[in-house]
């Protein structure tokens, strides 16, 4: 498999806080990377360095023709160039509050690059069938459960027919009754071909879907591999610790 | 004068009043109104700049006009700017004065507004492809105008009485109808108490559809 999206030698500080540095992986097409690792570790900061939604001091971030270089000046059309290859999924859906559900589908594809509306539209809807919510397009936000809320947040980084999704803790804001719909959706879409990066807190679902899970702890990769290696057959103390605060009764 | 005079004085006014209300000082809020939010929308975009001479404009700007009076304002259009060779009648006068005061307060209701917005839409915006004035006219400004609406229904309905400031650069709108009506007369308390009436009924009225306003936008937007 080629590779879509490369990291190289991501640094990012805060201040004083060195929140990653020299951050390396890549993400070959059709295949799942997750990336674990406790609050605090770094992981989400990095997965919003893949789109600029933080500017890391230096190194570089390649999705397929896309290529920015963080340490010298972001022009707003090389990040607006990395940003057309990838969709992201947030953590709290961040859903557009005044629009509807097929309106928050089809306003990037519309105003932010240009597609007609009445094919937008189009998609919006075989969009939102796919993920379970047909007949929910004139629904606002606010009516709509956290479970589909996400869902729609998923149909909206569809929309823009991206190279990559970038799915950011999708699941650690809802009721745990509604993860379910959310990750089976997820699962759809892995095995679907999507090339896609994975916030999460979700062993079971890294386990089952990933091809690379890269393990963060205090802004480093400490652990890269096979679903299969790392989680299950770690090598790292700091990785063991981690699996087994996460996961109980985790049995090494 | 007795009774039965006063009351055949105040039925003869009501129609020279209204005229006052509906060609004077309706009028010349809604217009000073539409236009002193254009004033403010861009105001407190300078004001939110990352360049700092817009900022600071904005900033000095909302300063001066908070910090003096209104009809301070108005005599300075009025009866200033002539011995610098800028002569406005007196409705432009008031208008001007009237938009560029309601710019200077309602630029900060509108800048909160904007700031109430989470910053999350932004982000979201940015990761569909939608650039800085897209996110803000397309989602951010409607999210605002719930946050907005009531603060600036306050500054409308202050605007519809503070119009009667324009009486003294000889704009004739109710007040200066009702003064024009007391004079000959003597009758102060009541043609100042029917145009007092007149304005309570406006603004009440403002006050109900402002209701109606953030009842729909209440619906609209997720709380």
């Amino acid at each position: 498999m080629s590779t879509l999206l490369k990291v190289t030698n991501l640094s990012k500080r805060f201040g004083e806080t060195q929140v990653f540095e020299n951050i390396s992986f890549e993400v070959p097409a059709g295949s799942v990377t997750a990336i674990i690792g406790s609050s605090g570790s770094g992981k989400t900061t990095i997965l919003r360095s893949l789109n600029g939604l933080e500017k890391p001091e230096s190194g570089t971030v390649e999705i397929s023709s896309a290529k920015v270089d963080y340490s010298s000046r972001l022009s707003v059309k090389t990040l607006a160039a990395l940003r057309s290859q990838s969709g992201m999924v947030f953590q709290g859906n961040n859903l557009f509050g005044n629009l509807t559900a097929l309106g928050n589908i089809t306003i990037g594809p519309v105003k932010g690059h240009g597609v007609n509306r009445l094919e937008a539209d189009q998609l919006g809807r075989l969009l939102l069938e796919q993920v379970g919510l047909a007949g929910k397009e004139g629904s606002y936000p606010h009516e709509l459960s956290g479970g589909q809320q996400q869902r729609v947040g998923i149909a909206r980084a569809l929309a823009l027919k991206p190279k990559v999704l970038l799915f950011d803790e999708p699941t650690s804001a809802l009721d745990p009754e509604l993860v379910g719909e959310v990750l089976s959706v997820m699962k759809r879409l892995a095995k679907t071909g999507w090339t896609m990066v994975v916030v999460t807190h979700e062993m079971s679902f890294a386990r089952e879907i990933a091809d690379q899970v890269l393990f963060i702890d205090k802004g480093q990769i400490v652990e890269s591999g096979s679903a299969e290696s790392v989680l299950k057959n770690p090598q790292q103390n700091r990785t063991k610790e981690f699996l087994q605060r996460i996961i109980g009764d985790y049995e090494i | 004068m007795d009774s039965s005079s006063s009351w055949q004085l105040a039925k003869d006014s009501l129609w020279p009043l209204l005229q006052g209300m509906v060609f004077g000082t309706i009028p010349l809020t809604a217009i000073s109104f539409a236009l002193g939010l254009v004033v403010a929308l861009f105001l407190a975009i300078a004001r939110m700049s990352k360049l700092w001479f817009l900022s600071a404009f904005a900033a000095a700007y909302i300063s001066v006009i908070r910090g003096t009076p209104l009809l301070l304002q108005l005599f300075i259009i009025f009866y200033g700017l002539p011995s610098i060779g800028v002569v406005l009648d007196p409705w432009p006068s008031a208008i001007l004065a009237f938009s560029l005061n309601v710019g200077g307060y309602a630029a900060e209701t509108i800048r909160a507004a904007i700031l109430s917005v989470p910053s999350g839409q932004w982000e979201a915006a940015a990761t569909v492809g939608l650039g800085k004035s897209a996110t803000l006219t397309r989602v951010v400004l409607p999210q605002a105008a719930r946050v907005a609406v009531p603060p600036l229904s306050n500054t409308l309905i202050s605007l519809v009485k503070d119009t009667s400031l324009a009486s003294a650069v000889l704009v004739t709108e109710i007040f200066r109808k009702a003064q024009e009506l007391a004079a000959p007369t003597f009758q102060f308390f009541l043609m100042y108490g029917l145009a007092a009436a007149y304005y309570w009924v406006v603004s009440q009225t403002l006050t109900v559809i402002q209701g109606r306003l953030e009842r729909r936008l209440n619906r609209k937007v997720a709380k």
